[in-house]
């Protein structure tokens, strides 16, 4: 039941992370490898689709804090999208709103890499 | 009810699903559901974390009376740690301030209604209360 995966996609300038199911302890360094993987492929522009993410623990908060200064030291962000209220009222509890992007949809987080889609 | 689990964070979905098990049909809320497995997980991968020296199962009981949920989780075999006395941190901390592991206990105190920690013959317990919402 606790199964975690993400599916990766591009959307020109920007990557496109899908995370499905429960993000826990035991799961979150599947999420970590994927960042991990992105910075080394110097991709800083970055979506989490968080559509089907059914559960974020502490341990699923701790990885985007983890790579949210490197990712906007190089010009780029972390942006979420389509979470549920749940999952939400998690990041919302941590403040986390004030932090990073967080929109409704995935276009609206796309829309909002604007200037830097263009500088590319 | 309770059952044992091994000490390691690869025991969650068993975990999840033993309180899945014994919530369902107590009236309990969707986000009450997800606050359980939430305050559960940060209290569990502690003593996976800070008592990892004791390779003992973990104890962790369900009970039910009227409208309140408890969940009780024991240590067996270990030093005290009360996580009720871990330092708080304030969400406007800057990002490179914050420490990961205080943010945890800090919603796990938000989202119980009462948290006791007790510890006697070497065992860490603690002890949850969840009032079930209509």
């Amino acid at each position: 039941m606790s199964e975690f995966t993400i599916a990766q996609r591009e959307r020109e300038a920007v990557h496109v992370l899908e995370l499905k199911g429960y993000l826990d302890a035991h799961t979150a360094p599947k999420l970590e490898e994927a960042f991990q993987g992105l910075l080394k492929d110097q991709r800083f522009n970055i979506i989490v689709n968080c559509k089907d993410l059914s559960y974020i623990s502490s341990a699923g908060l701790g990885v985007f804090m983890a790579y949210i200064e490197d990712v906007r030291k190089n010009n780029g962000d972390i942006k979420l999208s389509n979470m549920s209220t749940k999952v939400y009222n998690v990041f919302d509890l941590l403040g986390f709103p004030l932090l990073y992007e967080i929109t409704p949809d995935e276009q609206d987080a796309y829309n909002k890499f604007g200037n830097a889609l263009t500088r590319k | 009810m309770q059952r044992d689990f091994t000490k390691a964070v690869s025991s969650l979905s068993e975990i999840f699903a033993f309180i899945d098990e014994h919530v369902a049909g107590t009236g309990i809320s969707p986000a009450g559901v997800y606050a359980m497995y939430f305050v559960v997980e940060e209290l569990f991968t502690n003593m996976v974390k800070y008592a990892a020296a004791s390779a003992e199962d973990v104890t962790i009981a369900v009970g039910i009376d009227g409208s309140r949920l408890t969940i009780q989780l024991t240590d067996h075999n270990v030093e005290p740690f009360d996580p009720a006395n871990a330092p708080k941190v304030d969400p406007s901390t800057p990002l490179q301030e914050r420490r990961i592991g205080g943010l945890g206990i800090q919603l796990v105190q938000q989202m119980v209604d009462d948290l006791q920690y007790s510890y006697a013959d070497r065992c860490s317990t603690i002890t949850i209360t969840k009032t079930l919402e209509p």
